[in-house]
């Protein structure tokens, strides 16, 4: 950029106002940078050109379309406009879904009438049905599913505590508790520390806002448990230990 | 003086920070380290030798063909519109063959959304905001602001 930097005679006359003694009048700016040159040679202040301002705000506005563009994942009142979330927040029950029973290969095992549950602690054991599942008492937990993947899903579910069912096979409450599911892989288990064992918001969830659980949902039982990652979760139960 | 300290707590608060971040990256397998230092090279390629002289090149064009007051207004769309279709990338690309949606699975509940459309849309008003704003700024300078003849005035 060759063009000189624009003469302002205002800021001239002010200059001269100090005396005669002053030495010649000289630009009391520093020079613009490259930068500064680059972007804005000669309007400074004139409308539509480009200020350092205006790149600030444009730099501020689409870093805040990008955040909307998303944040419907966690933000529920955002959802409608965040137009390229992944996942709408929508789904069976209300609630989106990861890993689908099919793909856990647990479809046929999960809806057997073979179906028990399995609670053990020491040495005691004790085999549930779902029918003896669903005469314990029922509990009712506002808890969201909240995925690393970066999206999170409130719902409201029900079922039977956790430490009810350690208590059932007079478990020691300060234990951690393992849970194992039907399927096999990388989240088939998860250990649930002590303190979220004692938790009454802690469930083996048999119902999902009002309904059974379908079966990607985690039909029959699945953990819910306050402030652990969905990957822990952990769906289509087929026994928990007490350690 | 006060530039200095900002500059120097900046300093003092940054290495302790690098140095965690590099005894995380330390702990990684040869290939995982080989990985990011592939990924970290390539980025800055793709950015300063592809990305970088296209935007000059554009820009440059810009305001050749542009008259001035639609610059601004331009670039911040132009920026916005790029960000946009970057990001939108991986939900609007198809899926590579035989590779399922991220988990393996063939969940429903992921990628439901009418991604083409909400760009479309997105774009569409990021442009009509451009128009809006070159009218505005047209119709400021065709009537100067009284308070601003006041002060020349004086």
């Amino acid at each position: 950029m060759t063009t000189p930097p624009p003469i302002d005679p205002e800021r001239d006359a002010v200059v001269d106002d100090h005396g005669t003694d002053d030495p010649p009048a000289v630009p009391r700016d520093p020079p613009p940078s490259v930068y500064a040159r680059f972007v804005d040679p000669s309007t400074q202040g004139a409308p539509g050109a480009v200020t350092r301002r205006a790149i600030l705000r444009g730099a501020v506005a689409a870093a805040g379309l990008a955040v909307l563009a998303f944040a419907g994942q966690t933000v529920p009142f955002l959802k409608w406009i965040s137009f390229l979330a992944p996942r709408s927040g929508d789904g069976p029950q209300g609630v989106p879904i990861n890993r689908t029973a099919a793909a856990a290969g647990v479809t046929m095992a999960a809806q057997s009438r073979e179906y028990t549950f399995t609670v053990t602690a020491g040495g005691r054991m004790k085999v549930l049905t779902l029918d003896q599942l669903r005469e314990m008492p029922q509990h009712d937990s506002d808890l969201p599913i909240a995925c690393v993947e970066g999206w999170s899903a409130q719902a409201t579910w029900r079922g039977v505590r956790v430490r009810d069912l350690v208590e059932l096979v007079g478990g020691d409450l300060d234990r951690d508790v393992r849970f194992v599911s039907l399927e096999r892989g990388l989240y088939a288990v998860s250990v649930l520390p002590a303190n979220f064992v004692r938790n009454p918001s802690s469930l083996v969830a048999l119902e999902l806002h009002g309904e059974t659980l379908t079966v990607d949902h985690g039909y029959p039982c699945r953990l819910i448990t306050p402030n652990r990652p969905g990957v822990l979760q952990t769906k289509w139960l087929a026994r928990m230990e007490v350690l | 003086m006060t530039t200095r300290l900002i500059r120097a707590l900046l300093i003092v608060g940054a290495v302790p920070v690098a140095w965690y971040g590099l005894s995380l990256i330390w702990e990684m397998s040869p290939a995982d380290i080989m990985s990011i230092v592939v990924w970290l090279i390539a980025g800055l390629i793709v950015h300063d030798a592809v990305f970088a002289p296209l935007c000059i090149a554009t820009g440059h064009a810009a305001k050749k063909i542009l008259s001035q007051r639609w610059w601004a207004p331009v670039l911040a769309a132009g920026s916005a519109t790029v960000l946009l279709v970057l990001l939108a990338l991986p939900v609007i690309l198809p899926r590579p063959a035989g590779k399922a949606a991220p988990g393996g699975n063939e969940s429903l509940t992921i990628l439901d959304r009418p991604y083409g459309l909400g760009l479309t849309l997105a774009v569409l008003v990021i442009w009509a905001l451009v128009v809006v704003m070159v009218v505005r700024n047209r119709h400021a300078r065709s009537h100067p602001h009284d308070d601003v003849a006041g002060v020349h005035g004086a």
